[in-house]
């Protein structure tokens, strides 16, 4: 299991299928398309802000001991960020989070289905892959800076 | 001084009445943590996102990831000493959710949990010292610790929630 099968064939696939079922092939947008299409923007660009929120943290941001995210690791999930909405514009994140330890984590929920991408220094992306009955599965990729 | 020495005598008191009601008016925090005993953990709350009820999955596993400055492992309060409500409190950054695990299955999971009193923390401090801060960590031992995360995070229940406290 890797990156590539998760945002190509296997669950997205599905889920993508299950959003556009119902809604045949149009040369215009249905009212239905034009809502779900803005609502994906809006989550992506809540995502983007969430990252540039990042970038004030200082640390002990929580009051608990946090490290503040690292700049460059920021800046690398910008573009881990980017490179993932080209891929399937229409997976924005769950949720964007700034690990206690400095590191940025995204986590995409479908059901019970989990991803996780933990990005802990720049052009590493940390995967970990839940499926319900199943033992977490984990993989490193690369990715340009 | 005296002011200091008033505050300090009403904090025991406080600690003293609430293990009173729990009916553990002479337990020590330095005794060890029994089987059925809950223990606590702080979540940040506001923008931090480490507990979002609108998804299936509500708590993320890095509340239980250690900071730098966990070295001896990351904090648990014991319900025994503190309440959540209490303990959502104390910080420097209130409010914080607070979750509940029970002791027993955290040992279940293969941790150990060692009583840790401390002047700076709130009643009843332990850590688990298998969930310590340790720098730059291998990819083996990156997915350990993740999976004793999740773990915790699935058997975790929320105690406290700030949201909804009035």
């Amino acid at each position: 299991m890797n990156a590539a099968t998760w945002f190509g064939a296997d669950q997205n696939q599905e889920i993508r299928f299950r959003r556009s079922s119902g809604a045949g092939p149009s040369a215009l947008m249905s009212s239905d398309e034009w809502r779900l299409g803005k609502r994906l923007t809006e989550a992506w660009v809540s995502s983007v802000n969430r990252l540039n929120d990042f970038d004030r943290l200082v640390d002990d941001w929580d009051g608990l001991g946090a490290t503040a995210p690292d700049q460059d690791v920021v800046q690398s999930a910008r573009i881990f960020l980017s490179l993932k909405r080209r891929q399937d514009p229409e997976s924005p994140p769950s949720r964007v989070l700034a690990a206690p330890d400095g590191s940025v984590v995204f986590e995409w929920q479908w059901d019970s289905i989990i991803i996780e991408v933990e990005i802990d220094a720049p052009g590493r992306a940390n995967y970990m892959l839940e499926v319900p009955g199943q033992s977490p599965h984990f993989w490193t990729e690369r990715f340009a800076k | 001084m005296g002011e200091l020495k008033a505050t300090l005598s009403c904090r025991n008191l406080d600690r003293f009445i609430y293990r009173l009601v729990r009916g553990v008016p002479f337990r020590s925090e330095r005794d060890a943590v029994g089987g059925a005993e809950w223990l606590l953990r702080r979540v940040p709350s506001g923008n931090a996102q480490y507990y979002d009820p609108s998804l299936q999955t509500p708590l993320h596993r890095i509340a239980f990831k250690p900071n730098a400055g966990d070295v001896d492992g990351i904090s648990f309060f014991r319900e025994m000493f503190i309440s959540p409500r209490s303990l959502g409190y104390e910080g420097r950054k209130p409010p914080y959710y607070v979750v509940r695990l029970r002791s027993r299955q955290v040992a279940a999971i293969g941790l150990r949990f060692l009583p840790r009193p401390d002047p700076d923390q709130p009643p009843g401090h332990l850590v688990l010292p298998d969930l310590c801060f340790k720098g730059k960590q291998s990819a083996a031992e990156k997915e350990a610790t993740s999976r004793l995360q999740v773990a915790l995070r699935d058997i975790a229940s929320l105690a406290f929630d700030p949201t909804a406290a009035h």
